[in-house]
């Protein structure tokens, strides 16, 4: 009888502690919770702030004014107008080196100033190059 | 506890006096223990209450979040490439009750200081109404959020809101439309699918493609300013699927600022306003007789004398008077031909093309602004006869666009839509004319660039073809001469049409360069070619060669033509 009521009591503060422990916890999940919540809902403005940011900086008239006045660009023409195969099949048969290559296209794109057909010269020849070689 | 043990006769035996003095204790003592187990019980009763049966008197988080929340708000907007052009930020607005607030003077000046645009009586007065809830100010930035926040006055609080944002500005305004204060859809698709995108979550995916409707705005506004036009219209339409790839009026308005936008600048040209569109109809009549089969390509009809009926006379702008075949017609636009054209098919016959290529109906778009057409009640020859060369049926720009996709793309009729269709095979159509009809206007578009009214719409490579118009503008019973509507509307690349252009300018002024011509060959052509140039390679089409062989399937016989007669001023 003694030993019953001993266990019985035991048993009773044991769930009495268990259930102060789970409840405890539960209330720092649900803290937790909440947080991230808060936290998702933070960066979801965030993101669509930032959206609306590069949608806003991507504005086609900025870029234009933009590639005009940094980059020196312009309209293509139609002649301008050309896949990577057939600039190399044009610039094939003469071509040894990669600065023929260069030169040849130089050619191919009609009036071009001094300044901008180095620079063209300088990006295009690696990948003529790569690509020759790949082939 | 002291009990008496009856079977030991050696027990101790309390009585008397003593004996209620430990009954009394002993009741004290039950009395005592009862009470504090009942206490006991109590508060194990609240511990489980508590713990278990959660009250949600008592909330543990001053602002909960839940999932709802999360999700709100308007979807956005983009264009066919994915490009933001419609947004909802977060945003607080600030209100008040004002039976909480103590010193209602006060809070306004406090307030006035954070807000210093902000109309110190009338939020006095607002702070003093006797209501719970008053707007104060909508759409706080985050830094006056937090200015507020630190006057530390108890009666205001913030309401989390949400705020229509376009980050591309004017561009496609018509299309998009705008939203009130309360983000309700008032214009363009935006109200159009207004209910679509409070509900739904998915984005909302246009058939308009950003950069297109950037070189259109662009070419256009140039275009308006250099002939100092009162506004402008532009569309780009894929012949094949029928979505609109640019959708321009001008001039066009800020959606961002709902409030300052005029009411004239609202109106949408290209959808809801309704022109008599002058000789791009040309296209209609001479489609009809080549399919009905009353002239062929190499027929023609006598225009030497102007068609006299009723009281009008109908003459060319510029007369050849001569014999002219089918593609001289079509070319120098000439008027006395084309009502010579549509005669002969009769007026039943040209009624039911017209009512086929949607012209008698508003177009099917997605769009709330749609002008009906101005057809004349009783169809009578007279009718027929000006119908055939654009006077006397007014119909909106997209009809006018819709019209001409069908007749190049292979002779079907397709609904515009400004929805992004998700597959790239076409939706079903409406036969209007037969493949060969269709291919035979291609090539009489073509001559019309290549030799005709419309060269300055030319773009070397792409193989414009179109057709010029030049009307004048109803004013009360008659046409005010100076007041034009002129247009052009053309097709590239005319071997295997991809998309259709229109640009529109109403009253355009001729200037020097034009040397006063303010016709659509001299102010819209240009709009077009340019516009065609630019858009094309971002369009994904390559330029045609000179020498390949699609040009010379273009190519058409036009009998008696002299090179006198090819420097024709634009019609």
């Amino acid at each position: 009888m003694r030993r019953s009521t001993f266990l019985w009591c035991v048993l009773g503060i044991s769930v009495v502690i268990g259930l102060f422990v789970i409840k405890h916890r539960v209330q720092e999940l649900e803290d937790r919770l909440h947080t991230l919540n808060a936290e998702i809902i933070t960066d979801q403005d965030a993101t669509q702030v930032l959206q609306a940011e590069w949608s806003y900086l991507n504005q086609p008239t900025r870029l234009e004014a933009l590639s005009k006045r940094l980059l020196g660009m312009e309209l293509p023409d139609a002649e301008q107008n050309v896949t990577m195969e057939e600039l190399l099949r044009k610039a094939e048969p003469e071509a040894g080196v990669g600065t023929d290559v260069a030169q040849k296209t130089a050619k191919l794109t009609p009036r071009p100033s001094k300044a901008r057909q180095k620079t063209r010269e300088g990006w295009l020849s690696p990948i003529l190059t790569k690509l020759r070689k790949s082939q | 506890m002291i009990v008496g043990r009856r079977n030991n006769p050696e027990s101790i035996r309390i009585e008397g006096d003593h004996k209620t003095a430990i009954e009394t204790g002993r009741n004290r003592l039950m009395v005592a223990g009862a009470l504090f187990s009942a206490a006991f019980l109590l508060i194990g009763v609240r511990v489980i209450d508590v713990s278990i049966f959660r009250s949600d008197s008592e909330p543990r988080y001053t602002r909960g979040v839940t999932k709802h929340e999360k999700n709100v708000g308007r979807a956005d907007i983009t264009d066919r490439n994915g490009v933001l052009l419609a947004t909802s930020l977060n945003t607080a607005s600030l209100y008040a009750n004002p039976r909480l607030v103590l010193d209602p003077e006060q809070a306004a000046m406090k307030l006035s200081i954070v807000l210093p645009d902000i109309d110190v009586k009338a939020i006095e007065k607002k702070l003093r109404s006797d209501r719970g809830f008053v707007w104060l100010r909508r759409h706080l930035t985050p830094r006056q959020q937090y200015a507020v926040n630190r006057l530390g006055i108890p009666a205001l609080n913030f309401q989390r809101e949400e705020r229509r944002m376009y980050p591309l500005g004017p561009l496609a305004s018509h299309v998009l439309g705008y939203t009130d204060i309360d983000n309700r859809g008032l214009s363009g698709v935006e109200r159009y699918f207004d209910k679509e995108l409070r509900t739904r979550q998915r984005n909302l995916s246009l058939a308009i493609d950003i950069r297109a409707q950037h070189v259109l705005e662009q070419e256009l506004g140039a275009a308006m300013k250099k002939f100092f036009a009162i506004g402008a219209a532009g569309l780009i339409m894929d012949v094949n699927t029928g979505e609109i790839v640019a959708m321009s009026s001008l001039p066009g308005f800020d959606p961002n600022h709902p409030g300052a936008i005029a009411e004239e600048l609202r109106f949408n040209r290209t959808t809801l306003g309704v022109y008599e569109m002058g000789s791009t109809f040309k296209i209609f009549t001479t489609a009809m007789a080549l399919d009905a089969g009353t002239v062929t390509l190499g027929g023609g009809y006598d225009a030497t004398n102007p068609i006299r009926v009723a009281r009008f006379v109908i003459r060319d702008y510029h007369a050849k008077k001569r014999w002219l075949s089918v593609p001289e017609i079509f070319m120098y636009s000439s008027n006395i031909g084309t009502v010579k054209m549509a005669l002969d098919v009769g007026i039943a016959g040209h009624r039911k093309f017209l009512s086929d290529l949607g012209m008698m109906k508003p177009v099917l778009i997605e769009l709330s602004e749609t002008g009906a057409p101005l057809s004349p009640n009783r169809w009578r020859e007279i009718n027929t006869m000006t119908i055939s060369f654009g006077h006397g049926l007014a119909v909106s720009p997209l009809h006018l666009v819709a019209g001409v996709s069908a007749i190049v793309n292979g002779g079907i009729y397709r609904s515009p839509t400004l929805i992004k269709r998700d597959t790239n095979t076409p939706g079903p159509g409406k036969r209007i004319i037969s493949l060969e009809t269709s291919l035979k206007m291609r090539r009489l578009m073509r001559l019309v660039v290549d030799k005709g009214t419309g060269q300055k719409a030319a773009a070397p490579g792409f193989l414009v073809g179109g057709k010029t118009g030049t009307a004048e503008k109803v004013s009360g019973r008659g046409y005010h001469r100076k007041a034009l509507i002129s247009s052009f509307v053309a097709a590239f690349p005319m071997n295997k049409p991809r998309y259709v252009v229109l640009a529109m300018l109403e009253e355009p002024k001729g200037t020097k360069e034009t040397f006063g011509y303010a016709t659509g060959g001299w102010v819209a052509a240009p709009v077009v070619g340019a516009v065609v140039r630019r858009i094309a390679p971002v369009l994904g089409l390559r330029p045609v060669k000179a020498d390949e062989a699609s040009r010379e399937i273009l190519a058409i016989e036009v009998p008696k033509k002299s090179d006198r007669e090819r420097r024709v001023a634009a019609h």
